[in-house]
């Protein structure tokens, strides 16, 4: 009896087992069955991988540097794609800015990249460009899930102005996109305001009575939630 | 029927008499006497005992998929899993279970894991499969490319480019693995 008796579905019920991604992307190149098993639908265990932190770019280079705690060390990732760019994370995607303002979202290990719309189609843009607040401009992005895993998400972005309490956790959920504070306030964007139109007016809702109402607003006021191109979607 | 069998699956039944006893044959053909809720742990044999009206006791349901080694592998599993479902509702401590996993897998050779998932499979046990599949994972954290090749005794099937562009694209995934 041999290994190379194992099927498909026993191969996959291995990987799906496979908690690091690093051993995962090891498997895949084992043959072109483990390649067939290891699809990214198979990597089970997004959500507890301990995160890279990726470290400052030291001047022009085309190769990012990530730290990996679990191994101690730091992995250096070809990445020209964001060289030059001020990076965001969210859900293991990178949303880079360039010195334009042009916005894409990057996978650092695909390498994917998808343009988003420039930031000029942010309302209020011409106010905002005057301030030249390249470093503070955007204070958080956030997807609302991880792109290879679900071809339906969005992409939030809070900019502007000086937001005190920063949304920590961001979870959409049938219609609906719920905002979790700092301070524990919960907001809730309703999906039918967002698909109104390409700069999406965003209602919101009150649904506990112990929001603080001032640092809602100013949170309405300043998001802008994008819908990619039905094309861009992976 | 090989007596060190028969031996051994007497000493197994000395608590009761009347338990009734199913018979599996291995693909080398040693016939193994299970008793019946072991046995049904097997979701092959349950079906076979359930589907068909003109098996009896007497029966010996032939598994050629499955070498005596690994039935054995498979009995000791199936047969504490049942120690610990009898001993309900005073569930086992799953300190216990946990305990008795991790010594049981301890105690076998790669070669011996990859025979019984494949075993596990056949029989259709799907607690075990669970488990054992896990345990495959779990030895193959941390290697290198070659050493999970090695570890499933498979081929590698890309041609040289391939392989080099599918390692290029995934380069720091292969930095600090273990050289074994």
């Amino acid at each position: 009896m041999n290994w190379s008796e194992l099927n498909l579905d026993l191969l996959e019920e291995i990987a799906r087992r496979i908690k690091l991604y690093d051993d995962f992307v090891a498997f895949s190149i084992v043959c072109s069955l483990c390649r067939s098993a290891a699809v990214k639908e198979n990597f089970r265990f997004m959500s507890s991988h301990i995160p890279l932190l990726m470290l400052p770019s030291k001047g022009c280079s085309n190769s990012c540097g990530f730290f990996d705690l679990p191994k101690g060390m730091t992995r250096s990732i070809l990445l020209p794609e964001c060289d030059g760019k001020k990076c965001f994370s969210s859900k293991g995607w990178l949303i880079t800015i360039d010195l334009d303002w042009n916005m894409s979202l990057l996978n650092p290990f695909s390498r994917v990249q998808i343009e988003l719309s420039h930031m000029e189609m942010f309302e209020n843009w011409e106010d905002l460009e005057t301030l030249n607040m390249q470093v503070s401009f955007i204070s958080k992005c956030a997807l609302s899930m991880n792109l290879s895993l679900r071809a339906d998400y969005i992409l939030m972005v809070i900019y502007g102005g000086q937001i005190a309490n920063l949304p920590i956790e961001f979870v959409k959920y049938k219609t609906k996109i719920y905002l979790v504070e700092s301070v524990g306030a919960l907001l809730v964007v309703t999906r039918e305001a967002i698909e109104e139109e390409t700069i999406f007016q965003i209602f919101v809702k009150y649904p506990e009575a112990n929001l603080i109402v001032y640092t809602l607003r100013t949170i309405i006021k300043r998001a802008t939630v994008f819908y990619p191109k039905e094309e861009e979607r992976i | 029927m090989s007596s060190s069998i028969a031996s051994s699956s007497s000493s197994s039944s000395s608590s009761s008499k009347k338990e009734k006893k199913i018979s599996l044959k291995t693909s080398d053909g040693e016939v193994f006497e299970v008793e019946e809720p072991v046995a049904m742990q097997l979701e092959i044999v349950r079906s076979f005992f359930a589907d068909n009206e003109d098996v009896t006791e007497q029966t010996v349901m032939p598994l050629p998929n499955v070498s005596t080694a690994a039935m054995h592998g498979i009995l000791e599993y199936c047969r504490a899993h049942e120690e610990f479902r009898r001993r309900m509702p005073e569930a086992a401590p799953e300190e216990e279970v946990r305990a008795f996993e991790a010594g049981y897998v301890d105690r076998k050779s790669n070669e011996e894991l990859k025979e019984m998932i494949l075993a596990a499979n056949y029989l259709n046990i799907s607690k075990l499969l669970d488990f054992l599949t896990g345990v495959a994972a779990k030895r193959i954290e941390n290697k290198s490319v070659e050493y999970v090749r090695a570890f499933f005794g498979v081929e590698n099937d890309f041609t040289p480019e391939e392989e080099a562009n599918l390692r290029r694209e995934y380069e720091w995934a292969f930095e600090g693995v273990d050289e074994d």
